[in-house]
């Protein structure tokens, strides 16, 4: 799906979606549990060096990547920052109540964002999708029945966004010539729904036919792309788990942060 | 193949759609199917593919039945056939069901893919395919299903008429020894290449079965009185004679430039509709020719002037419906749950509610839709379909409507039908400009010919 931004591919590429997936979730447990911003504050690092070096997109994209994550961290804490609780008042202003504690919180809440938004995006431009449900069949033995709809629908998802925008400017077109009643609040709504939805059964019920007649079923079939546990596999994890456990002690001797814990 | 005394209904349906059907198909045979929409062309492709009732639900009965088993199917719409991605993975998905090895499975998609002529590496977004490239991907497809019978229902509906053609080429170079049984309704460029022809009537019966000559020289009546599309069609259309005086000038466009994804798509210079003009517009797929619809409705961002009576347009609802789009499904155009009402709220809003409602049986009337004023929109066919959005323009009282495509997909009856109507709307003052591929539409009845070549748009024979 990247292909055209990619510079390079690197052996997360060729790391196994199933693997990635385990490892999105471990790491979202970890960070959720770690309550030291000093270590959060290098993890996040060590994911934005993954992201850089790892990811192999055009640098233009991945600045534009970095800018938007962060601004949209810093955006997220922002409720945390100015509205927080704390001793030691930095600035106040009516409602607006800024303290050490609540920097620190909300820096604390932007880190975590950080730090997974990396790691996502890391795993989306190193993921083909379909490779995702190869292995799913292959190695977490996913029925192809639910695999192979699953892609299917995905491939119906931009003929439904087109018929979307279709519809609406046909509905600017008449707009000045009937009553809004027709086209506004819960009518316009439904008849939109019923149309789009008339649309896309007929679709999926053709796009059905047509697997079927193609000899698709769920029983024994190859598989084009095999998908398997590979050394890279043990390579990714080590990656992971290198960071986690060096930004833990690196955490202890370089502390741009004054607490150890930011409850 | 063979079937014998074969009947079958639809659950829910008061009528059976065929009764008492008898059908032979020798092997190596290439049949092809015509009749006039809703006679059950697709239907009998279905069942003798197998796919009706295994896959698609219906009652079936037969005294005998003898159909191949695994037969290949190409289908109509190129977007709802393909379950992959990439070309290489949507080759390997019929492979992988036929349990083809991993390692064969390269050779045999580049050798399907050389055999139909499309030439692309196999990592290639079918999404990035035109609807031919995608139509011959499905004929490759169908090649790597090893089948002995293929069944080809309407492949080349979608597809502009140099397509169909170099398509229809192409099928025969591959068809070799195989059964071919074809349903399509544009037969120009498949007639002569088939070995017999089967005519069905409205009512599902075979009417005539006859080698493609013998089925011209002795069913000739029977083909014109059903609406079907055959090789000497265009000797029944309406003939008009062209208007050639302009009338007041209506639409000016100056320096309209149209992009698409950071590069210019189409440019127009100068440009004046007048009005009571049959315009048509052609061009490549994907030329530009419905993004300049857009562009000048100012659905879609663009540079330049759209100057209508004077006043120049910035926004959509500035034309108040004079200027009408018909777009190429008109499902999408549709709004209330009835044929009536649809036309009715353009109405509603200018006259009073019975005058309102004796307005709109005459616009119904006009159409040949009052028959169906109390169906759903969506349930109607698609003739009427295109008819019903035609006349959902009509209550606005338009003075220049788009049409994009709007013979796309009807039989000769309802294409002829529908000719005379936007010569009536012509000789009414109203401007019509009517995107076509057809070759016939187009010498046959526009006062002035618009052509997009080369990103510009063009007048044909003589300058803009």
């Amino acid at each position: 799906m990247f292909e055209s931004i990619k510079r390079y591919s690197t052996f997360i590429d060729r790391t196994n979606p199933l693997t990635k997936i385990v490892a999105a979730i471990c790491l979202f447990i970890a960070v959720v549990l770690i309550h030291d911003p000093n270590h959060l504050f290098h993890l996040s690092l060590w994911m934005l060096l993954l992201f850089l070096v790892m990811s192999g997109i055009e640098l233009k994209y991945q600045a534009l990547l970095i800018a938007v994550t962060v601004l949209t961290g810093l955006v997220s804490s922002a409720y945390m920052i100015l509205y927080g609780e704390g001793d030691t008042t930095l600035f106040e202003f009516g409602l607006v109540h800024i303290t050490e504690e609540s920097i620190v919180r909300g820096l604390h809440i932007t880190m975590r964002g950080l730090t997974l938004s990396f790691f996502g995006s890391l795993i989306i431009f190193t993921t083909r999708l379909t490779d995702v449900f190869y292995s799913m069949m292959q190695q977490a033995k996913v029925k192809p029945k639910y695999a192979y709809s699953f892609m299917a629908s995905i491939r119906m998802l931009p003929v439904i966004v087109n018929e979307f925008i279709t519809l609406r400017r046909a509905r600017k077109v008449r707009r000045s010539l009937i009553s809004r009643k027709h086209i506004g609040g819960l009518r316009g709504f439904t008849s939109t729904v019923v149309i789009l939805l008339s649309q896309s059964i007929r679709r999926a019920h053709r796009l059905a036919v047509a697997m079927e007649s193609k000899g698709f079923d769920d029983g024994a079939r190859t598989y084009y792309r095999q998908t398997r546990f590979s050394g890279y596999d043990v390579c990714f994890i080590a990656l992971i788990a290198v960071g986690l456990i060096a930004s833990y002690y690196s955490g202890q001797w370089i502390t741009p942060f004054g607490t150890s814990d930011a409850r | 193949m063979e079937v014998v005394n074969m009947a079958l209904q639809f659950r829910g349906a008061h009528d059976p759609l065929f009764t008492d059907m008898n059908l032979q198909i020798e092997k190596g045979e290439k049949v092809l199917i015509v009749g006039p929409s809703g006679s059950g062309k697709s239907t009998l492709l279905n069942i003798l593919s197998g796919l009706m009732p295994r896959v698609i639900d219906a009652l079936l009965e037969a005294d005998h039945m003898d159909l191949p088993d695994g037969g290949a199917v190409v289908f109509q719409d190129p977007d709802s056939q393909f379950t992959m991605p990439t070309i290489g993975e949507e080759l390997a998905f019929i492979m992988e069901n036929n349990q083809v090895h991993i390692d064969d499975m390269t050779s045999n998609a580049l050798s399907a893919l050389e055999a139909v002529g499309l030439r692309k590496p196999l990592e290639t977004q079918i999404s990035s395919l035109s609807g031919g490239m995608k139509q011959k991907l499905a004929i490759a497809s169908a090649l790597l299903q090893k089948a002995d019978t293929f069944f080809l229902d309407e492949p080349t509906s979608m597809l502009d008429e140099n397509t169909a053609c170099s398509l229809w080429e192409m099928i025969q170079e591959v068809w070799e020894e195989r059964t071919v049984v074809i349903v399509e309704h544009r037969v120009e460029h498949v007639w002569f290449r088939v070995d017999r022809i089967i005519l069905l009537n409205d009512e599902g019966c075979i009417v005539a079965s006859a080698t493609p000559s013998e089925m011209l020289s002795d069913n000739r009546e029977a083909l014109d009185a059903l609406g079907v599309w055959h090789p000497h069609s265009w000797q029944n259309a309406p003939r008009f004679t062209k208007s050639t005086d302009n009338g007041a000038p209506l639409l000016q466009i100056n320096d309209l430039s149209i992009n698409r994804v950071g590069s210019e798509l189409l440019s127009v210079d100068d440009l004046h509709i007048p009005k009571g003009q049959w315009i048509t517009l052609e061009g490549e797929n994907g030329s530009g020719k419905s993004s300049f619809m857009m562009a000048v409705m100012k659905l879609m961002q663009t540079r330049g002037e759209v100057i209508f009576e004077d006043r120049p347009i910035r926004k959509t609802k500035q034309f108040q419906g004079a200027l009408y789009p018909v777009f190429q499904n008109p499902e999408l155009q549709f709004i209330t749950n009835s044929v009536f009402d649809e036309v009715f709220i353009n109405l509603e809003m200018h006259h009073d509610e019975s005058a309102a409602e004796k307005k709109t049986g005459q616009v119904l009337s006009r159409m040949g839709l009052s028959h169906i004023k109390r169906l759903h929109p969506l349930e109607i066919s698609t003739g009427q379909k295109r008819r019903l959005s035609v006349a959902t323009a009509l209550g606005g009282i338009p003075q220049i409507i788009f049409l994009d495509e709007p013979t796309f997909g009807l039989d000769a009856r309802h294409t002829f039908k529908l000719l005379e109507l936007i010569h009536e709307l012509v000789e009414d003052g109203t401007t019509i400009i009517m995107i076509t591929h057809d070759k016939e539409i187009k010498e046959r009845y526009p006062s002035r010919r618009l052509k997009i070549h080369n990103g510009m748009l063009e007048e044909v024979g003589g300058g803009v």
